[in-house]
């Protein structure tokens, strides 16, 4: 039997062994890797208001790149300037790819929503919009906000946001973002004519896959509402998501982080406009991916849908 | 082991006694407002009659600021931050605050915007006052409500309280304990010399401080008076707040805007009344005594 005192030594001894093996701790592995030949941040300079009428004019005004994350815990994104019209423009950003919540629910699940998404090939990219003068960051070096810092008569700091991207489904303030994977849009009202604005989309996560997220941006005058409308969209959310198609980027094809100007240019992967269409349509997405499972082989080849055996049981959180 | 337990009982007792030394204290005083600030002459039906009435002070919003100016408006306003676009002055930027009295939906929609607590004895006060100035209130069915009962009634029912106390619309505290409760209760009690007198807390507020000269920050406040058409709060925002639908029955409660402290100058009207000094705090430990005796006027 140990004594009391051996134990204590054997707790020492652990413990000394396990402070020496601390210091060697990095924390590298927390974070995404920086794939090659894409750049973690992006300036893709001005970029023209388009009018957009059909979505024929969206998918050709829509610009398409890829974007990696930096690999440690700063920020990754991308930026662009326009000029403001004088009136409304809509800034919109469709990120990769699809993303659905799978319907698990015991009673009354939703068949179109009953085969699990595949999530490791989403990303998400959260819009800030402001002035130009106002962004602080260094485009193509570093991602910036629109905080001013004030001082305060008594000498305390105050940090005075200025991002004028209100999304509308996130309580009607400016700093909310869509979900993740989510097309996020806002609408920049009565813009300074001629003055330069700054649109910032910073990567809030980019794909388990293979860390390249791809995205497709739209720049349309007018109001998002308007847009919506001239694109005969109704309050179906799923519908946003062919307004940009096909920002599932091909990296094969690609070879190289972009940017493409209009649909007809991009490398997307094979099927997605179609699934994305289906999507939009309000197809049965667990019959495609059903289908989808029986034609490819997904534990081995990239597959737009999850695996069925990931899905919740009764009693699993 | 009886040595081990006995440090560690030490070490207990001593952790009790351990001060964070935070700056956050709980912040007591007293707002005075002057006699006319609950005076006015009610014209009802050609009728003129002069009131001093604690119905006629309405909500009291009270802020903590870096200083306060008298060069920006006619009266003292805290000190603005930077603004950044024509014609809009910028954020006051304050560390904290309260009010004296909160919008507070009376159960009926013609009540919306009309009503701030502290200042009803009981529901009859509510529905005489109305009456008073000449604006009886009627039910959902059109028909004009005297009793102050019914109008409890309705209260218990439409927000679903089983007491005075969840209702918080009339005094339900015997604040001074002399075992009555009647109008020494409410926010403001009239003193011997006529001026209104109200305590308030501002609960755990962080205290701030000029690094250099140790000045601290200011306090500073002002009065929504009623207006003159129908004794309502320009601080009130009409369609949100509690909102309840029934039937054909919709209403809306009404709630204080969210950035009285921010930029009270967007809500200051001709006749409310402002502080015109404040007070600054010395120390963290200050009883604050603020007067709101400076009424606007000529905007």
């Amino acid at each position: 039997m140990y004594s009391f005192k051996n134990m204590m030594q054997l707790g020492g001894i652990v413990a000394g062994l396990l402070t020496v093996v601390a210091c060697d701790y990095s924390g590298d592995f927390l974070f995404p890797e920086l794939p090659d030949e894409i750049d973690p941040v992006i300036d893709l300079g001005e970029i023209e208001v388009a009018t957009v009428d059909s979505a024929e004019d969206a998918a050709a005004a829509s610009v398409y790149g890829q974007v990696a994350a930096t690999g440690d815990a700063t920020e990754s994104g991308v930026t662009y300037t326009f000029t403001g019209t004088g009136g409304d423009v809509c800034v919109w950003v469709d990120p990769e790819f699809l993303t659905w919540n799978q319907s698990v629910a015991a009673r009354g699940r939703v068949n179109r929503w009953a085969y699990p998404d595949n999530l490791n090939d989403d990303g998400d990219l959260d819009i800030e919009v402001g002035l130009a003068i106002y962004y602080n960051g260094s485009p193509g070096e570093t991602i910036g906000d629109f905080a001013i810092r004030y001082e305060d008569s008594l000498g305390n700091p105050i940090e005075i946001e200025l991002n004028e991207c209100v999304i509308p489904s996130q309580i009607a303030s400016a700093n909310g973002h869509s979900g993740r994977g989510s097309v996020e849009s806002c609408t920049i009202s009565n813009t300074q004519p001629g003055v330069s604005y700054v649109v910032k989309m910073s990567a809030w996560s980019t794909p388990l896959d293979d860390d390249r997220l791809g995205y497709g941006l739209l720049l349309a005058d007018g109001s998002c509402r308007g847009l919506r409308t001239a694109l005969s969209i109704d309050e179906d959310t799923a519908d946003y998501e062919c307004v940009v198609p096909g920002e599932a980027i091909d990296w094969e094809v690609a070879n190289g982080p972009g940017p493409w100007f209009g649909s007809s240019e991009v490398p997307t992967v094979t099927g997605a406009i179609a699934f994305e269409q289906a999507y939009c349509n309000g197809d049965r997405l667990d019959q495609l991916c059903e289908l989808e499972a029986d034609e490819k082989d997904c534990d081995n080849e990239p597959c737009f849908c999850g695996d069925p055996r990931d899905t919740p049981r009764g009693g699993q959180f | 082991m009886r040595f081990s337990l006995l440090m560690a009982s030490g070490l207990v007792l001593a952790g009790c006694s351990f001060d964070e030394n935070l700056p956050i204290e709980n912040l007591l005083g007293t707002v005075v407002l002057p006699e006319s600030a609950g005076t006015r002459t009610i014209v009802v039906d050609g009728i003129e009659d002069t009131v001093t009435d604690v119905r006629l002070i309405g909500p009291v919003v009270l802020g903590l600021y870096p200083g306060v100016s008298d060069s920006i408006f006619q009266y003292t306003h805290p000190v603005i931050g930077p603004s950044f676009q024509d014609g809009l002055p910028g954020d006051t930027f304050p560390y904290g605050g309260t009010t004296i009295g909160d919008i507070r939906f009376a159960c009926l929609q013609e009540l919306n915007c009309r009503v701030a607590s502290g200042r009803y004895v009981n529901y009859d006060e509510i529905i005489d006052w109305q009456a008073q100035v000449g604006q009886p209130i009627e039910d959902a069915f059109g028909d004009t409500v005297t009793s102050g009962e019914y109008l409890r009634q309705v209260c218990f029912d439409i927000l679903e309280a089983s007491s005075d106390d969840e209702v918080r619309l009339i005094a339900s505290e015997d604040r001074n304990g002399d075992d009555v409760i009647d109008s020494g209760d409410l926010d403001f009690v009239q003193r011997t010399d006529g001026q209104w007198e109200a305590e308030f807390v501002i609960w755990q507020q962080e205290y701030f401080e000029d690094f250099e000269d140790g000045e601290g920050f200011t306090l500073w406040g002002w009065m929504d008076s009623p207006s003159d058409e129908v004794y309502g709060f320009e601080t009130c925002q009409s369609n949100l707040g509690f909102t309840d639908t029934e039937y054909n029955i919709n209403v809306d409660g009404g709630r204080q805007y969210r950035d009285l402290l921010n930029r009270p100058s967007d809500y200051i009207q001709e006749g409310d009344w402002v502080s015109q000094a404040g007070f600054q705090y010395e120390s963290i430990e200050d009883i604050a005594e603020i007067e709101i005796g400076y009424k606007v006027e000529g905007l």
